[in-house]
């Protein structure tokens, strides 16, 4: 009985943070499946960048 | 509800904490994914675009999360010591109904269009909620696991990194779910997240025990020269906050906040800067980061009960000075790689530093006012959460405006990153043991 408690108790936290960690993953992919730059393409792109830039407010 | 009344039964399990304590920190660490309403919240009034003049501007909405973050900080420093008098369940109960109420009150807000209701709501009620979330269940988890302090006091604040994790893609689903032509959903996402909350914070509220005033974990005792104090040597939070301990320890925590919110609240735009990669690559940046802060709270906060809060914080400081002067290397030679592996062991070492600090203060100070201690402590957490960001931002844009190319534009904030962690790692190494004579001048 104290066992079960215990695995309820911690699957109460523990779902919601496995889909709130599997989000997160979700949204890290395009990281992955990106090619990476030469630095010295990043000047050539800079109108990418600008454009890009208007649809990604960050904040801590 | 007092802290009589939850003193643990024996044979109650001390496994049985933690998720409770996790319960309330998911929650209230809904205010880092707070952001993904800020620009819902400047097109109430136009819906599809933002009206000049009738809606909302970015800094004033901008202004709920701030007034947060300063009465986190400030109800931590105020009612610190009733939380320690009333208990934890009483205290989360308080949390529960400020957060939750600051919520209800937003969302009455929005539907009146009135922002003073969401400054006070989200803001003032809501910040209060979770000043006194986030020091109640610190506190009871390093008094039940005394051998694994920073391990437990790791896995509650893991838990409010969790919540923007959570917090951030609930309200975009919400807000989704509930939009019409004529309402953005906002009011409807912040009633049903305070419904939410409410039920996970009463499951972490009823859940809760402390331990009996001997209570000790099965077959542990104290080592004789093991870091930390016993409990009748407990400094009380009064005498502890004048000891010079406190302070260099304030500074710490202070700087590695200023220093980690440099790449965190701006890596999904620097490494579009200083790579060339596109936005939806940038965002994925940022959530993997983001999975990395989560990870290092556990992590790092469970590694310094092997190494001691001393030294894990020199790893912090160094490594991270390091690291961060690193990164404008990383773009000079082209290597993506490089740049999100480094970036990702920062964030790991910022979300460190918030879980190690209990378990410091503990060290230092004993556990019978751990909690209210930890309160006055985190007014650094908030000044740096506002004044950090405000200057790295300040920095780059100037450095941008001047002329300087957009992927060198951060090297002057990185550089600055690294002596925060300077100035961070002198305070540490100044931190010593409370010495005989200021234990028997500040011991009750």
């Amino acid at each position: 009985m104290k066992a079960l408690r215990i695995i309820i108790a911690w699957l109460l936290v523990g779902l919601p943070l496995a889909w709130g960690v599997s989000r997160s993953v979700l949204k890290s992919m395009p990281l992955f499946s990106s090619k990476t730059l030469d630095a010295r393409s990043v000047s050539t792109s800079r109108d990418t960048i600008q454009n890009s830039e208007k649809t990604n407010p960050t904040k801590p | 509800m007092s802290r009589e009344a939850t003193v643990a039964a024996p044979g109650f399990t001390r496994w049985l904490v933690p998720p409770s304590a996790i319960a309330v920190h998911i929650c209230i660490g809904d205010v880092y994914g707070f952001n993904v309403f800020n620009e819902p919240l400047t097109r109430l009034v136009g819906v599809s675009r933002s009206i000049a003049g009738e809606d909302w501007t970015i800094p004033q909405v901008g202004w709920i999360y701030s007034i947060a973050l300063m009465m986190l900080g400030l109800s931590a420093a105020l009612f610190g010591k009733w939380v320690e008098r009333s208990g934890p369940r009483k205290t989360m109960l308080v949390s529960l109904v400020c957060f939750c109420g600051g919520l209800v009150l937003s969302a009455i807000g929005v539907k009146l269009h009135q922002l003073w209701l969401l400054y006070l709501g989200y803001g003032v009620l809501g910040g209060i909620g979770l000043g006194l979330g986030y020091i109640a269940p610190v506190s009871t988890l390093i008094k039940w696991f005394p051998d694994r302090s920073g391990m437990a006091t790791g896995m509650a604040i893991m838990g409010f990194g969790g919540g923007a994790l959570i917090g951030a893609p609930l309200g975009v689903e919400l807000m989704a779910r509930f939009k019409t032509a004529t309402s953005l959903g906002i009011a409807e996402a912040f009633l049903t997240m305070a419904g939410l909350y409410a039920l996970w914070m009463l499951f972490g509220a009823l859940t809760i025990r402390v331990p009996a005033p001997e209570w000790q974990p099965a077959g542990w005792s104290p080592k004789p020269n093991a870091p930390g104090r016993a409990p009748q040597d407990s400094v009380p939070v009064d005498k502890a906050w004048r000891t010079r301990q406190f302070w260099f320890l304030w500074v710490v925590l202070c700087m590695n906040v200023s220093a980690g919110i440099g790449v965190l609240g701006q890596a999904s735009l620097m490494c579009q800067d200083m790579f060339g990669v596109s936005a939806a690559v940038g965002g994925g940046f940022a959530g993997l980061l983001s999975i990395f802060n989560l990870g290092g709270r556990f992590i790092w906060s469970s590694i310094s009960d092997l190494t001691g809060r001393k030294a894990v914080y020199c790893i912090y400081f160094l490594l991270g000075a390091v690291l961060y002067a690193v990164i404008p290397l990383t773009q000079k030679i082209g290597s993506q790689f490089l740049f999100v592996t480094v970036t990702a062991i920062i964030i790991s070492m910022y979300g460190g530093g918030f879980s190690t600090v209990p378990a410091y203060l503990k060290d230092l100070f004993g556990t019978a006012e751990v909690g209210a201690i930890h309160g006055r402590l985190i007014t650094s957490w908030s000044l740096a959460a506002i004044v950090g960001p405000m200057l790295i931002n300040y920095i780059s844009t100037a450095k941008k405006a001047a002329g300087v190319p957009k992927e060198q534009a951060y090297n002057a904030t990185l550089y600055l990153m690294v002596g925060l962690l300077l100035v961070g790692f002198i305070s540490n190494l100044c931190i010593r043991p409370l010495s005989a004579k200021q234990t028997a001048k500040h011991t009750v």
